[in-house]
């Protein structure tokens, strides 16, 4: 049996030499005893109160692993480094590694959505739950909501059309960076937040005149309309439909595994819809299809 | 004419109290149906407060600012619609009575009567009754309707933002199962519930018509009967009794009936006076019977008053006659009754074979016991004593206490002598066991005379007067013996009577007085000291010795005053020697009655010193070892007090008795006189010898000075130096001489004697001369 004390030198050692070290898969999750779960708060997924769908699903896993859970907070800069060992960024022609950091986490959880330069970095696993980006406005802005069209790339032009003249603020290394949607060619004003945010804090900002409006997820802007009704109005879309997913080493391909099996004998048991209506209720009027029982 | 007035007055109260009965009756219905009006108007109350409630919920706002933004169902405003539907499902959810759901259907309908929400167990229906061109109506109304055949009643009120008119809630409720919970009057099992209507009131809006009927009329007939109807407040309702059911029938409304109550009315009053007739002759039969019981009671008890009182005098003559008779203390026969059955006994003494014993039974030493270990075991020891007797005679016999410790026994029919001596000496048998007196183990032997009849006498005091002899006689023989009367004891008893009087006398008429015998040391032959004699000469009886006169002195209780005159004479005369009798100790006998009473005693012995100035030192008292000292109170204190003032104690008769080893441990003695008995037969008697020699030997390891008393030969002065007494005094020496003789031999100076103890083999038997 190993000590708790051989357990936390053989993790030093693992982290701090990324690429002498054996891969950190399941097995070593099973000996370690412990599932690190790396989370940034937002919205419901990770609430920063201890709990949150994500929190809740990582818990559950653990727990079929026979392993304890940890939670480690980190931020949307670090994240990808405390999973990988090396930090990275969107770049140009997507992804850029940047330095060598000690790895922290076995796993991000927190409403990550699924992105092509994300996926060089790291492994996805089942989507868990669907998305999208929207542009939403203050309600007193000028811009109007589209009259939605029935097809998806209509309305996006319809959207991006709309904008012109007016300021967008979004987020830099998340689904909410401008350049993933290519706002550039658009007449709009992007603007990126003086000060650090977070996303949720996206919508307060506009309230507070940062922008005329903001891109916010799904998640978020249905957050933002409940909590603040008839303050903002919600354009239209900006991008596809999207799919958030739990992120794991790409050298882990056995606890990647291990997760898409307990996934899917939640969602099978209908426990997972149980999660999703206690964070998510109203996310089944617009994703019935995601959430059809199987 | 009695019963006729019964009968009317019967029927009319029978009658008025139907009527009041059925005026209550109806009241109580009136009541009640105004109650559930009242409940169906809180009711509707509540369905309007629900409504209230959804128009201002802040999910319907969320959705129409949405709206009002421009924000389309595809991106945003569909969340919004799920909130207020979920909204409008939990209301249909919560508001139910029992099983039954208030709200068949919730529907949100906008401007153009398209339903936005649609929710409740008839969701989906049809909704042709709504006419969609007319305006909306500005206030709550009602409606009802006819949808998939059946009929409905539904709540409409309008929703306003920004204050327009923007679209209605449509609640339609369960109409049916709401009122018939609501509306139903419970009645007992018996009757039949009355028939209660749900009614519009007609106005111009709506035509009056039943909504629902609750109940089904009876076929019986029904008394007139005024219906009952009452509003249900701000709706168009009117609740109606159509049919009083039988609530108001099962009274008493059949003639036949109150017929029957008249009849039925007759017999019992005519049963009850036939009742008070007889109770009334019950009660006179019962107060006869009663005062006679009474009076034969009072008889009876007076009877056993009477009887218990002559029971009462009885016992008391019984118990009187009884303590007349009888020893309380040992329940045995008193004195008295002894008297009268040893009379009896002699009465019959010429007829009967064999003599009459008398028996005079005395406990020994019984004063002493009484006196150390108290009344109460005195009285056990009598008790004790009793039933002791008692087992020793035969069942005919009689055991008696005459008083004190002196015990009575009277047997008849007795051959002889030896008979009687059968019963003496079971009597001390029975006395020799030890006594339990109070958890102490004591030994009390008994003293018995006995007389016989006719050989010591044929009366009764003449018996008893010979066997107090007898038993005196025992007593003096040592106790714990008996002895049969013989005619020498009536003499001796005559002769110490006689002696007894002259020795009162003795006193005052100066016959008493007082002898020394000299006591010399045996290896000097020289006088140490002298014993003080007392000595009574009476013209009648001659020279009286002392061990004869003495003891009749103490019983006669002459002692105290014969022991003052003794101790006064000798101190007068030892004075009277003066200087001749300086060297000299004197030792005078105390007797046991002097002893008893110390403290004189020690004061007379005080005065005496001091007034003659004789140095106590030498003193010396002598107490004969027959003299029991441990019966004596306080006698330990009063020998140590004379020890204290150099007075010494001496042991006379030295022994005799094993009691004077004990006085020796127990008290400051000072010196033995070896008795003369033992003296006498030293020189013939090796035992007597061994025992002199034994005595002797004690006393020189005890430290203790030894006299030996009563020597009258040479051979008997030789052995007694060889043995090592120092001491001696007897006739060998001198004989007790009177003072003025002891003053000569003083005067002439010479205090030894001349005898020559240098060979004591060589003397002869004769004695002395000084």
């Amino acid at each position: 049996m190993q000590t708790p004390f051989s357990r936390y030198v053989w993790a030093l050692l693992w982290a701090l030499l990324p690429g002498l070290a054996a891969a950190y898969d399941l097995p070593e999750v099973r000996q370690s005893g412990v599932l690190r779960h790396l989370g940034v708060p937002y919205a419901h997924f990770v609430t920063g109160g201890g709990d949150g769908l994500d929190v809740e699903l990582m818990q559950g896993f653990a727990a079929s692993l026979g392993v304890r859970y940890e939670y480690v907070a980190t931020d949307w800069n670090s994240v990808f480094g405390d999973l990988t060992g090396r930090n990275a960024r969107l770049g140009e022609h997507g992804a850029e590694w940047l330095d060598t950091v000690p790895v922290k986490g076995d796993v991000i959880a927190q409403g990550l959505t699924i992105l092509p330069w994300r996926a060089e970095l790291v492994a996805f696993s089942t989507p868990t739950f669907p998305t999208a980006v929207w542009l939403v406005a203050r309600a007193d802005s000028p811009i109007t909501p589209i009259v939605p069209s029935g097809a998806y790339a209509e309305d996006i032009a319809l959207v991006k059309r709309a904008m012109a003249g007016l300021s967008v603020l979004g987020l830099e290394n998340t689904c909410l960076d401008p350049a993933l949607y290519d706002l550039a060619a658009t007449e709009a004003e992007v603007r990126l937040p003086e000060k650090h945010l977070q996303p949720g804090e996206l919508a307060p900002a506009i309230l507070n005149f940062d922008a005329d409006t903001t891109l916010l997820d799904v998640p978020d802007a249905l957050l933002a309309l409940e909590q603040w009704p008839g303050r903002f109005k919600v354009i239209g879309p900006v991008s596809e439909p999207q799919s958030m997913a739990a992120a794991f080493r790409k050298d882990a391909p056995q606890l990647l595994a291990a997760f898409n099996a307990y996934y899917a004998a939640l969602r099978q048991s209908g426990q997972y819809r149980r999660l999703v209506e206690k964070y998510y209720p109203t996310a089944f009027v617009y994703y019935a299809d995601f959430f059809a029982e199987e | 004419m009695l019963l006729s007035l019964y009968v009317l007055l019967l029927l009319a109260t029978a009658s008025v109290s139907q009527q009041n009965l059925r005026r209550a009756t109806l009241q109580e219905l009136r009541f009640e149906l105004e109650r559930k009006a009242s409940t169906l108007s809180y009711f509707f109350v509540e369905r309007m407060a629900d409504m209230e409630a959804l128009h201002e919920d802040r999910s319907l706002e969320v959705f129409f600012a949405n709206r009002a933004l421009g924000m389309s169902m595809t991106y945003g405003l569909a969340a919004n619609l799920y909130t207020v539907r979920k909204r409008f499902e939990g209301l249909v959810a919560v508001k139910r009575m029992g099983e039954i759901p208030v709200y068949r259907r919730l529907l949100f309908l906008d401007e153009q009567g398209r339903p936005l929400v649609d929710v409740g167990p008839a969701a989906g229906g049809d909704l042709g009754w709504i006419d969609a061109s007319r305006a909306l109506p500005p206030h709550p109304a009602l409606a009802l309707y006819e949808a998939d055949g059946v009929r409905c009643f539904a709540l409409m009120t309008p929703h306003f933002f920004k204050g327009r008119a923007i679209g209605r809630i449509i609640a339609e409720l369960n109409l049916q199962a709401v009122l018939a919970r609501l509306v139903e009057l419970p009645m007992d099992e018996q009757h039949s519930a009355p028939v209660v209507e749900v009614r519009i009131d007609p106005s111009p809006a709506y035509p009056s018509q039943v909504l629902l009927q609750m109940g089904t009329p009876s076929l019986d007939e029904v008394p007139p009967f005024e219906p009952l109807s009452a509003p249900v407040a701000g709706t168009p309702f009117i609740l109606h009794v159509a049919h009083p059911g039988a609530v108001l029938r099962g009274y008493l409304t059949s003639p036949w009936l109150l017929f029957s109550f008249g009849l039925l009315g007759m017999a019992l009053l005519g049963a009850i006076m036939l009742a008070m007739r007889a109770w009334g002759h019950k009660l006179a039969m019962d107060a006869r019977l009663y005062a006679s019981q009474r009076q034969r009671a009072l008889l009876r008890e007076q009877n056993e008053r009477l009887e218990e009182e002559i029971h009462k005098r009885l016992a008391f003559e019984q118990q009187l006659a009884h303590q007349a008779h009888y020893d309380g203390l040992t329940r045995l026969p008193n004195r008295m009754l002894a008297m009268e059955r040893l009379g009896h006994a002699l009465s019959g003494l010429d007829r009967q074979n064999g003599a009459v014993v008398v028996m005079f039974i005395d406990l020994d030493r019984f004063k002493n016991i009484n006196d150390t270990l108290g009344h109460d075991a005195g009285d056990a020891l009598l008790r004790e004593a009793a039933q002791r007797l008692t087992r020793s005679i035969r069942s005919n016999d009689t055991a008696a206490r005459l008083g004190g410790d002196e015990f009575f026994i009277l047997m008849t029919g007795v051959a002889d002598d030896s008979a009687a001596e059968l019963v003496c000496e079971k009597v001390l048998a029975n006395f020799a066991h030890p006594f339990d007196l109070l958890g102490q183990e004591v030994y009390c032997s008994a003293s018995i005379g006995v007389a016989l009849a006719p050989r010591d006498g044929h009366d009764a005091t003449t018996l008893m007067k010979h066997a107090d002899l007898a038993l005196y006689r025992a007593k003096e023989s040592g106790r714990d013996a008996f002895c049969f009367f013989t005619a020498s004891m009536q003499q001796h008893a005559q002769a110490r009577h006689l002696m007894e009087q002259l020795l009162k006398l003795a006193l005052e008429r100066h016959e008493l007085s007082l002898r020394y015998q000299p006591q010399f040391e045996l290896d000097t032959l020289q006088m140490t000291g002298v014993e003080v004699l007392v000595r009574w000469e009476n013209p009648q009886l001659g020279e009286v010795e002392p061990d004869v006169f003495i003891p009749l002195a103490e019983e006669a209780g002459l002692m105290d005053a014969i022991g003052d005159w003794v101790l006064g004479q000798a101190f007068a005369d030892i004075s009277h020697l003066g200087p001749l009798g300086h060297p000299l100790s004197f030792s005078i006998n105390i007797s046991a009655r002097q002893l008893r009473h110390g403290k004189h005693l020690l004061e007379r012995l005080d005065q005496l010193l001091q007034e003659s100035g004789l140095p106590a030192e030498r003193l010396e008292l002598e107490i004969s070892e027959r003299v029991r000292l441990g019966e004596i109170p306080e006698v330990g204190a009063l020998i140590d007090a004379l020890d204290r003032r150099g007075v010494r104690l001496v042991l006379d008769d030295f022994g005799i008795s094993l009691l004077a080893l004990a006085y020796i441990r127990q008290f400051p003695v000072r010196g033995l006189k070896i008795d003369h008995l033992f003296v006498q037969n030293i020189a013939r008697n090796e035992d007597d010898a061994r025992l002199a020699k034994a005595i002797i030997a004690l006393a020189q390891t005890l430290d203790i000075r030894v006299v030996a008393e009563g020597v009258e030969s040479q051979a008997q002065a030789g052995l007694l130096y060889d043995f090592g007494c120092h001491l001696a005094q007897g006739y060998y020496f001198a004989e007790p001489m009177p003072i003025r003789d002891l003053a000569a031999w003083l005067a002439e100076g010479d205090s030894a004697v001349s005898v020559e103890f240098g060979d004591l083999n060589d003397l002869g038997d004769e004695p002395p001369k000084p």
